[in-house]
């Protein structure tokens, strides 16, 4: 039962995944919105499909060798425990590295717990985040800095492309 | 049989995770009152916490092993009478499970649609070399507030008032999670 609602889930998934061809050909403005709601709908796919029966499951399942599932059900533990340490690290980059964060932090310690735009450069500034970004690079070795002038090295330039193809085909602007 | 592992693993799995990281959030805490990473350059800062990370998270995988292995007969026996016979658990784990993967995909996503570097890099890839002050003036500084006040009122985060930007409630919550978490693990002003 448990295995069944598993590979379900892992299937509904692959349903959730089908949102890249609506944000590629469709590309609406509020993107986390749009992937919220579709969400939603699979949520609602996957409490039908998990209703539905599925025989040969049960009987591919009933008859997989026990040492697989020995192996299988220890692997994921460790997938569990992965999940936890990217979530984790992933909200300490966003709360630690996120200029809305420092922005919206900003904006509350100020006096009259508001700022004009000019007020806020004042007291946060994002270009000395650039500088921090481009020496992270470097040490990174994503980029070498000769003289005053920085380049991107092979590596730098693998990453980009990814990351660049990403954003092309979810027509992502640039941050 | 199957049911029982594949729960007993999730279960253990989720309570070694949940006490590691209680661990890892305490021991940056306490190093935090003897030595200051705040101001270290961002990249540094993040290999210093992997090593802890890594080493707390290997102690973790280990006690986790172990548990697997370890005979426990009362955590058998709730799963086996609470657990395993009950469809309401069942169609949960599995949500939660989708849901996990869903979590999963979208951090990945905002991460490259979020990252600087990343834009960094393709402008730097696009010339011959460019000083820190080229960089700067072709990412523009000003449309990157802009473009972030703008992000920041479409999410309902902040509200505009004439020239003035402010928090809203949602905003001011989320300012209140922000400052302690980066308290409890001395992160510094960042940004």
């Amino acid at each position: 039962m448990i295995i069944k609602a598993i590979l379900v889930a892992f299937f509904s998934f692959f349903i959730f995944l089908s949102h890249i061809l609506w944000m590629h050909f469709f590309s609406p403005r509020r993107k986390f919105f749009f992937m919220l709601q579709y969400f939603c709908v699979v949520l609602v796919i996957y409490s039908g499909l998990f209703l539905f029966q599925f025989k040969s499951i049960k009987e591919e399942v009933d008859n997989a060798p026990s040492i697989f599932w020995f192996f299988l059900f220890l692997s994921s533990g460790f997938l569990v425990i992965l999940f936890f340490y990217h979530c984790y690290l992933y909200l300490e980059q966003i709360i630690d590295r996120s200029p809305a964060t420092r922005i919206m932090i900003e904006l509350e310690k100020s006096p009259s717990k508001r700022l004009t735009l000019e007020e806020l450069i004042t007291r946060y500034s994002i270009e000395r985040k650039i500088e921090l970004e481009l020496m992270d690079l470097v040490s990174l070795g994503f980029l070498r800095k000769d003289k005053d002038k920085f380049f991107i090295t092979r590596r730098g330039l693998g990453y980009m492309r990814i990351t660049r193809a990403f954003r092309d085909f979810f027509h992502l602007e640039r941050n | 049989m199957k049911d029982l592992l594949l729960l007993k693993a999730l279960i253990l799995a989720s309570i070694c995770a949940v006490f590691s990281l209680i661990f890892q959030i305490l021991f940056h805490y306490l190093r935090g009152l003897f030595c200051d990473y705040s101001n270290l350059q961002p990249v540094l800062k993040l290999k210093v916490k992997l090593k802890s990370l890594v080493g707390i998270g290997s102690i973790c995988l280990i006690c986790y092993i172990y548990l697997f292995f370890l005979s426990l007969p009362s955590l058998d026996e709730f799963i086996r009478i609470h657990l395993i016979k009950s469809l309401w658990v069942t169609f949960i784990l599995g949500a939660i499970f989708y849901t996990a993967l869903v979590i999963f995909y979208i951090t990945i996503y905002y991460f490259i649609d979020r990252s600087v570097s990343a834009t960094l890099l393709e402008i730097i890839a696009s010339s011959h070399g460019l000083t820190e002050k080229e960089v700067k003036e072709i990412y523009g500084i000003g449309r990157k507030y802009i473009r972030e006040l703008k992000g920041m009122q479409e999410g309902g985060f902040i509200v505009k008032k004439g020239e003035f930007y402010s928090n809203s409630l949602k905003g001011k919550f989320y300012v209140r999670l922000a400052k302690g978490f980066k308290n409890l693990l001395r992160l510094g002003p960042g940004g």
